[in-house]
Protein backbone atom coordinates (compact mmCIF):
# COMPACT_ATOMS: atom_id res chain seq x y z
CA UNK A 1 0.00 0.00 0.00
CA UNK A 2 2.66 2.43 -1.04
CA UNK A 3 0.18 4.83 -2.60
CA UNK A 4 -3.40 5.45 -1.58
CA UNK A 5 -5.64 6.65 -4.37
CA UNK A 6 -8.77 8.06 -2.75
CA UNK A 7 -12.14 7.39 -4.27
CA UNK A 8 -15.75 6.96 -3.21
CA UNK A 9 -17.97 3.94 -3.22
CA UNK A 10 -21.42 3.79 -4.71
CA UNK A 11 -24.37 4.92 -2.62
CA UNK A 12 -25.83 2.23 -0.37
CA UNK A 13 -29.07 2.14 1.58
CA UNK A 14 -29.07 0.14 4.80
CA UNK A 15 -32.78 0.33 5.71
CA UNK A 16 -33.18 4.14 5.74
CA UNK A 17 -29.47 4.94 6.16
CA UNK A 18 -28.08 6.15 2.81
CA UNK A 19 -24.33 6.42 2.79
CA UNK A 20 -21.14 6.23 0.79
CA UNK A 21 -17.56 5.65 1.89
CA UNK A 22 -14.58 7.69 0.78
CA UNK A 23 -11.37 5.71 1.07
CA UNK A 24 -8.51 4.27 -0.98
CA UNK A 25 -9.42 2.54 -4.22
CA UNK A 26 -8.85 -1.09 -3.26
CA UNK A 27 -10.94 -0.76 -0.11
CA UNK A 28 -13.65 1.15 -1.99
CA UNK A 29 -13.82 -1.71 -4.50
CA UNK A 30 -14.08 -4.17 -1.61
CA UNK A 31 -16.93 -2.17 -0.06
CA UNK A 32 -18.72 -1.89 -3.40
CA UNK A 33 -18.72 -5.68 -3.60
CA UNK A 34 -19.53 -6.20 0.06
CA UNK A 35 -22.54 -3.85 0.08
CA UNK A 36 -23.64 -4.55 -3.50
CA UNK A 37 -27.08 -5.84 -2.41
CA UNK A 38 -27.71 -2.49 -0.70
CA UNK A 39 -26.72 -0.37 -3.70
CA UNK A 40 -29.14 2.37 -4.77
CA UNK A 41 -29.18 4.97 -7.50
CA UNK A 42 -29.49 7.94 -5.16
CA UNK A 43 -27.46 10.54 -3.37
CA UNK A 44 -26.08 9.54 0.02
CA UNK A 45 -27.26 11.37 3.14
CA UNK A 46 -24.06 10.54 4.96
CA UNK A 47 -20.46 10.24 3.91
CA UNK A 48 -17.98 8.10 5.79
CA UNK A 49 -14.28 8.59 5.25
CA UNK A 50 -11.74 5.96 6.20
CA UNK A 51 -8.22 7.30 5.81
CA UNK A 52 -4.73 7.38 7.24
CA UNK A 53 -4.50 9.24 10.53
CA UNK A 54 -2.32 12.29 10.69
CA UNK A 55 0.63 12.44 13.07
CA UNK A 56 3.21 9.85 13.91
CA UNK A 57 1.04 6.85 14.74
CA UNK A 58 0.23 6.09 11.07
CA UNK A 59 -3.00 4.46 12.09
CA UNK A 60 -6.46 4.84 10.59
CA UNK A 61 -9.31 7.25 11.21
CA UNK A 62 -13.00 6.83 10.45
CA UNK A 63 -15.27 9.85 10.20
CA UNK A 64 -18.91 10.35 9.26
CA UNK A 65 -19.87 13.76 7.89
CA UNK A 66 -16.45 15.00 9.06
CA UNK A 67 -17.07 13.93 12.68
CA UNK A 68 -14.47 11.47 13.96
CA UNK A 69 -15.96 8.12 15.00
CA UNK A 70 -12.84 6.13 15.78
CA UNK A 71 -9.08 6.26 15.39
CA UNK A 72 -6.81 3.23 15.80
CA UNK A 73 -3.53 1.72 14.72
CA UNK A 74 -5.51 -1.42 13.92
CA UNK A 75 -7.06 -1.37 10.46
CA UNK A 76 -9.43 -4.19 11.41
CA UNK A 77 -10.68 -2.25 14.44
CA UNK A 78 -11.55 0.75 12.30
CA UNK A 79 -13.18 -1.37 9.61
CA UNK A 80 -15.22 -3.31 12.18
CA UNK A 81 -16.39 0.00 13.59
CA UNK A 82 -17.49 1.14 10.14
CA UNK A 83 -19.57 -2.03 9.69
CA UNK A 84 -21.00 -1.74 13.19
CA UNK A 85 -21.83 1.95 12.75
CA UNK A 86 -23.61 1.41 9.44
CA UNK A 87 -25.71 -1.36 10.93
CA UNK A 88 -26.41 0.44 14.20
CA UNK A 89 -27.45 3.64 12.43
CA UNK A 90 -29.69 1.67 10.08
CA UNK A 91 -31.43 -0.17 12.91
CA UNK A 92 -31.75 2.81 15.25
CA UNK A 93 -33.25 4.94 12.49
CA UNK A 94 -35.76 2.37 11.28
CA UNK A 95 -39.33 3.55 11.85
CA UNK A 96 -41.21 2.33 8.77
CA UNK A 97 -41.40 -1.34 9.77
CA UNK A 98 -41.23 -3.54 12.83
CA UNK A 99 -37.65 -4.70 12.96
CA UNK A 100 -36.74 -8.07 14.44
CA UNK A 101 -33.32 -9.08 15.71
CA UNK A 102 -33.39 -12.09 13.45
CA UNK A 103 -31.81 -13.73 10.48
CA UNK A 104 -34.01 -15.20 7.80
CA UNK A 105 -34.11 -17.20 4.59
CA UNK A 106 -36.73 -18.10 2.00
CA UNK A 107 -37.32 -21.36 0.15
CA UNK A 108 -38.10 -21.79 -3.54
CA UNK A 109 -41.87 -21.48 -3.04
CA UNK A 110 -41.67 -18.32 -0.95
CA UNK A 111 -41.88 -19.75 2.58
CA UNK A 112 -39.59 -17.96 5.00
CA UNK A 113 -37.92 -19.13 8.16
CA UNK A 114 -37.21 -16.51 10.78
CA UNK A 115 -34.36 -17.11 13.24
CA UNK A 116 -34.87 -14.54 16.02
CA UNK A 117 -32.32 -14.60 18.81
CA UNK A 118 -29.68 -12.70 20.71
CA UNK A 119 -26.14 -12.27 19.43
CA UNK A 120 -24.02 -15.39 19.81
CA UNK A 121 -26.86 -17.81 19.14
CA UNK A 122 -25.67 -18.78 15.67
CA UNK A 123 -28.11 -16.73 13.59
CA UNK A 124 -25.53 -15.74 11.00
CA UNK A 125 -23.93 -19.17 10.73
CA UNK A 126 -27.32 -20.84 10.32
CA UNK A 127 -28.51 -18.45 7.65
CA UNK A 128 -25.20 -18.85 5.80
CA UNK A 129 -25.71 -22.62 5.89
CA UNK A 130 -29.31 -22.26 4.71
CA UNK A 131 -28.22 -19.99 1.87
CA UNK A 132 -25.54 -22.49 0.87
CA UNK A 133 -28.23 -25.17 0.77
CA UNK A 134 -30.21 -23.16 -1.77
CA UNK A 135 -32.47 -20.86 0.23
CA UNK A 136 -32.58 -17.15 -0.59
CA UNK A 137 -31.08 -14.77 1.93
CA UNK A 138 -33.25 -12.23 3.79
CA UNK A 139 -30.80 -11.02 6.43
CA UNK A 140 -28.32 -12.20 9.02
CA UNK A 141 -29.23 -9.53 11.56
CA UNK A 142 -32.54 -7.70 11.13
CA UNK A 143 -35.72 -8.67 9.31
CA UNK A 144 -38.50 -6.14 8.82
CA UNK A 145 -42.20 -6.90 9.27
CA UNK A 146 -44.67 -4.67 7.48
CA UNK A 147 -47.32 -3.32 9.81
CA UNK A 148 -50.74 -4.99 9.46
CA UNK A 149 -49.88 -7.23 6.47
CA UNK A 150 -47.12 -9.05 8.34
CA UNK A 151 -45.04 -9.31 5.15
CA UNK A 152 -41.36 -9.89 5.86
CA UNK A 153 -38.96 -7.34 4.38
CA UNK A 154 -35.34 -8.26 3.82
CA UNK A 155 -32.27 -6.33 4.86
CA UNK A 156 -29.56 -7.89 2.69
CA UNK A 157 -26.52 -6.63 4.54
CA UNK A 158 -23.25 -8.51 4.19
CA UNK A 159 -23.02 -11.52 6.47
CA UNK A 160 -20.70 -10.74 9.38
CA UNK A 161 -19.02 -14.03 10.23
CA UNK A 162 -16.89 -14.39 13.34
CA UNK A 163 -13.81 -16.65 13.53
CA UNK A 164 -15.68 -19.33 15.50
CA UNK A 165 -17.68 -20.19 12.38
CA UNK A 166 -14.92 -19.95 9.79
CA UNK A 167 -14.10 -23.66 9.83
CA UNK A 168 -17.66 -24.69 8.90
CA UNK A 169 -18.05 -21.97 6.27
CA UNK A 170 -14.70 -22.36 4.53
CA UNK A 171 -16.41 -22.47 1.13
CA UNK A 172 -17.44 -18.82 1.39
CA UNK A 173 -14.14 -17.48 2.74
CA UNK A 174 -13.61 -14.04 1.14
CA UNK A 175 -10.47 -13.47 -0.93
CA UNK A 176 -9.68 -9.81 -0.32
CA UNK A 177 -7.10 -7.77 -2.19
CA UNK A 178 -3.78 -7.83 -0.27
CA UNK A 179 -4.17 -4.12 0.50
CA UNK A 180 -7.55 -4.86 2.09
CA UNK A 181 -6.57 -8.00 4.03
CA UNK A 182 -5.50 -6.15 7.23
CA UNK A 183 -8.96 -4.58 7.46
CA UNK A 184 -10.87 -7.86 7.42
CA UNK A 185 -8.61 -10.19 9.35
CA UNK A 186 -10.88 -10.42 12.42
CA UNK A 187 -14.26 -10.88 10.74
CA UNK A 188 -15.49 -12.01 7.34
CA UNK A 189 -17.97 -9.78 5.56
CA UNK A 190 -19.58 -11.91 2.89
CA UNK A 191 -21.77 -10.26 0.24
CA UNK A 192 -25.10 -12.10 0.13
CA UNK A 193 -25.02 -12.58 -3.61
CA UNK A 194 -21.86 -14.66 -3.12
CA UNK A 195 -24.14 -17.24 -1.48
CA UNK A 196 -26.92 -17.25 -4.06
CA UNK A 197 -30.26 -15.52 -4.34
CA UNK A 198 -31.40 -12.58 -2.22
CA UNK A 199 -35.06 -12.29 -1.19
CA UNK A 200 -36.59 -8.85 -0.72
CA UNK A 201 -39.89 -9.96 0.81
CA UNK A 202 -41.70 -13.14 1.86
CA UNK A 203 -44.30 -14.58 4.21
CA UNK A 204 -43.11 -16.22 7.40
CA UNK A 205 -43.90 -19.94 7.63
CA UNK A 206 -41.59 -21.10 10.42
CA UNK A 207 -40.04 -19.33 13.41
CA UNK A 208 -37.01 -21.04 14.91
CA UNK A 209 -35.36 -19.54 17.96
CA UNK A 210 -31.80 -20.88 17.84
CA UNK A 211 -29.20 -21.25 20.55
CA UNK A 212 -25.73 -22.64 20.05
CA UNK A 213 -24.84 -25.19 22.75
CA UNK A 214 -21.42 -26.77 22.22
CA UNK A 215 -21.63 -30.53 22.63
CA UNK A 216 -25.39 -30.42 23.05
CA UNK A 217 -26.39 -31.94 19.73
CA UNK A 218 -29.47 -30.87 17.81
CA UNK A 219 -32.57 -30.51 19.96
CA UNK A 220 -35.82 -29.19 18.57
CA UNK A 221 -38.76 -28.22 20.77
CA UNK A 222 -42.11 -27.00 19.45
CA UNK A 223 -43.31 -23.66 20.79
CA UNK A 224 -46.94 -22.77 21.40
CA UNK A 225 -48.29 -19.77 19.48
CA UNK A 226 -48.02 -17.74 22.68
CA UNK A 227 -44.38 -18.76 23.17
CA UNK A 228 -43.71 -17.92 19.51
CA UNK A 229 -45.24 -14.48 19.98
CA UNK A 230 -43.08 -13.90 23.06
CA UNK A 231 -39.96 -14.82 21.06
CA UNK A 232 -40.93 -12.41 18.27
CA UNK A 233 -41.87 -9.56 20.60
CA UNK A 234 -38.79 -9.90 22.79
CA UNK A 235 -36.57 -9.77 19.71
CA UNK A 236 -38.20 -6.69 18.19
CA UNK A 237 -35.92 -3.66 18.18
CA UNK A 238 -38.63 -1.04 17.85
CA UNK A 239 -41.98 -2.54 18.87
CA UNK A 240 -42.82 0.27 21.29
CA UNK A 241 -43.00 2.69 18.39
CA UNK A 242 -45.82 0.71 16.81
CA UNK A 243 -47.91 0.18 19.97
CA UNK A 244 -50.99 -2.02 19.82
CA UNK A 245 -50.96 -2.31 16.02
CA UNK A 246 -47.39 -3.60 16.04
CA UNK A 247 -48.12 -6.19 18.69
CA UNK A 248 -51.23 -7.35 16.83
CA UNK A 249 -49.15 -7.72 13.67
CA UNK A 250 -46.66 -9.94 15.51
CA UNK A 251 -49.55 -11.96 16.98
CA UNK A 252 -50.85 -12.56 13.47
CA UNK A 253 -47.40 -13.74 12.32
CA UNK A 254 -47.13 -16.01 15.37
CA UNK A 255 -50.47 -17.66 14.65
CA UNK A 256 -49.65 -18.17 10.97
CA UNK A 257 -46.30 -19.84 11.69
CA UNK A 258 -45.03 -22.96 13.35
CA UNK A 259 -42.68 -22.04 16.17
CA UNK A 260 -39.72 -23.94 17.58
CA UNK A 261 -36.68 -23.54 19.75
CA UNK A 262 -33.55 -25.19 18.42
CA UNK A 263 -30.39 -26.04 20.33
CA UNK A 264 -27.66 -26.82 17.85
CA UNK A 265 -23.97 -27.50 17.63
CA UNK A 266 -23.67 -28.95 14.13
CA UNK A 267 -24.40 -26.74 11.13
CA UNK A 268 -25.28 -29.56 8.74
CA UNK A 269 -27.76 -31.13 11.18
CA UNK A 270 -29.33 -27.78 12.02
CA UNK A 271 -29.74 -26.84 8.35
CA UNK A 272 -31.34 -30.23 7.61
CA UNK A 273 -33.70 -29.79 10.56
CA UNK A 274 -34.80 -26.30 9.52
CA UNK A 275 -35.17 -27.30 5.88
CA UNK A 276 -37.41 -30.19 6.90
CA UNK A 277 -39.54 -27.84 8.99
CA UNK A 278 -39.98 -25.54 6.00
CA UNK A 279 -40.89 -28.46 3.73
CA UNK A 280 -43.57 -29.46 6.23
CA UNK A 281 -44.99 -25.95 6.42
CA UNK A 282 -48.08 -24.92 4.53
CA UNK A 283 -47.33 -23.86 0.94
CA UNK A 284 -47.32 -20.13 0.38
CA UNK B 1 -52.07 -5.88 49.96
CA UNK B 2 -55.01 -6.78 47.74
CA UNK B 3 -58.46 -7.35 49.28
CA UNK B 4 -61.01 -9.51 47.64
CA UNK B 5 -63.75 -6.90 47.84
CA UNK B 6 -61.78 -4.64 45.52
CA UNK B 7 -62.55 -4.07 41.83
CA UNK B 8 -59.68 -4.27 39.36
CA UNK B 9 -59.56 -3.61 35.65
CA UNK B 10 -57.26 -4.12 32.71
CA UNK B 11 -55.61 -1.00 31.37
CA UNK B 12 -56.46 -1.61 27.73
CA UNK B 13 -54.91 1.64 26.54
CA UNK B 14 -51.57 0.87 28.12
CA UNK B 15 -51.53 -2.86 27.45
CA UNK B 16 -51.96 -4.72 24.17
CA UNK B 17 -53.40 -8.20 24.58
CA UNK B 18 -53.18 -11.33 22.41
CA UNK B 19 -55.17 -14.41 23.42
CA UNK B 20 -53.58 -17.48 21.84
CA UNK B 21 -55.25 -20.73 22.80
CA UNK B 22 -55.58 -20.80 26.59
CA UNK B 23 -52.60 -18.48 27.07
CA UNK B 24 -52.45 -14.70 26.90
CA UNK B 25 -49.51 -12.52 25.94
CA UNK B 26 -49.45 -8.92 27.12
CA UNK B 27 -47.37 -6.04 25.81
CA UNK B 28 -47.00 -3.03 28.10
CA UNK B 29 -46.49 -0.40 25.45
CA UNK B 30 -44.81 2.28 27.53
CA UNK B 31 -42.18 0.00 29.06
CA UNK B 32 -41.89 -2.50 26.19
CA UNK B 33 -42.22 -5.40 28.63
CA UNK B 34 -43.76 -8.68 27.46
CA UNK B 35 -45.74 -10.92 29.82
CA UNK B 36 -46.85 -14.48 29.12
CA UNK B 37 -49.88 -15.52 31.18
CA UNK B 38 -50.63 -19.22 31.70
CA UNK B 39 -54.25 -20.40 31.45
CA UNK B 40 -55.04 -19.66 35.11
CA UNK B 41 -53.60 -16.15 34.98
CA UNK B 42 -55.35 -15.61 31.65
CA UNK B 43 -58.72 -16.35 33.26
CA UNK B 44 -58.04 -13.83 36.01
CA UNK B 45 -56.92 -11.28 33.42
CA UNK B 46 -60.07 -11.75 31.38
CA UNK B 47 -62.30 -11.55 34.46
CA UNK B 48 -60.84 -8.27 35.68
CA UNK B 49 -62.97 -5.90 33.62
CA UNK B 50 -63.71 -3.47 36.44
CA UNK B 51 -67.39 -4.41 36.73
CA UNK B 52 -67.08 -7.22 39.28
CA UNK B 53 -65.24 -7.54 42.57
CA UNK B 54 -62.47 -10.04 43.13
CA UNK B 55 -64.90 -11.86 45.42
CA UNK B 56 -67.03 -12.56 42.38
CA UNK B 57 -64.00 -13.64 40.34
CA UNK B 58 -62.91 -16.01 43.12
CA UNK B 59 -66.41 -17.43 43.47
CA UNK B 60 -66.74 -18.05 39.74
CA UNK B 61 -63.35 -19.80 39.52
CA UNK B 62 -64.06 -21.82 42.66
CA UNK B 63 -67.23 -23.14 41.07
CA UNK B 64 -65.55 -23.70 37.71
CA UNK B 65 -62.62 -25.69 39.08
CA UNK B 66 -64.45 -27.25 42.06
CA UNK B 67 -61.42 -26.38 44.15
CA UNK B 68 -61.36 -25.17 47.79
CA UNK B 69 -62.16 -21.46 47.83
CA UNK B 70 -59.19 -20.56 50.00
CA UNK B 71 -56.85 -22.06 47.43
CA UNK B 72 -58.47 -20.16 44.56
CA UNK B 73 -58.50 -16.97 46.64
CA UNK B 74 -54.76 -17.19 47.28
CA UNK B 75 -54.12 -17.79 43.60
CA UNK B 76 -56.31 -14.94 42.35
CA UNK B 77 -55.00 -12.38 44.84
CA UNK B 78 -51.44 -13.40 44.01
CA UNK B 79 -52.02 -13.05 40.29
CA UNK B 80 -53.74 -9.67 40.69
CA UNK B 81 -50.89 -8.44 42.90
CA UNK B 82 -48.30 -9.52 40.32
CA UNK B 83 -50.21 -7.95 37.43
CA UNK B 84 -50.76 -4.77 39.43
CA UNK B 85 -47.09 -4.46 40.33
CA UNK B 86 -46.28 -4.63 36.61
CA UNK B 87 -48.86 -1.88 35.96
CA UNK B 88 -51.02 -4.18 33.88
CA UNK B 89 -54.08 -3.98 36.15
CA UNK B 90 -55.32 -0.95 38.05
CA UNK B 91 -57.78 -0.71 40.89
CA UNK B 92 -61.17 0.81 40.18
CA UNK B 93 -61.87 3.45 42.80
CA UNK B 94 -65.57 3.21 43.51
CA UNK B 95 -67.77 6.01 44.70
CA UNK B 96 -68.85 5.06 48.24
CA UNK B 97 -72.25 6.65 47.55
Amino acid sequence: MSELRPTSTACFRALGHRFSVHTFAELADHLDTMFSALGVDARPNHRYELSRSGGADRGWTLTMDDVELVRSKSASTVFAHLCWHVNRTAIDGCTDRILLHSSGAVDAVGRAVLLPADSGSGKTTLVAGLAQSGLAYLSDEAVGIELVSGTLLGYPKPLSIDPGSWSVLEAIRPQPHPAVAPFVETQWHVPPDALGAVARSARAAVVVSPSYVAGGGTNLRPLSPAETLVVLAENAFNLRGFGHAGFETLATVATECSGYSLEHDDLEDAVATITALLEGAMPE
Amino acid sequence: MIDEDEFWTRDDRAVATAVLGHDTVLFHVASGRIHHLNPSASQVWQACDGTVSLTSVIDDLTEHYRTPRAQVRNGVLGIVAALASDELLREVVRDPH
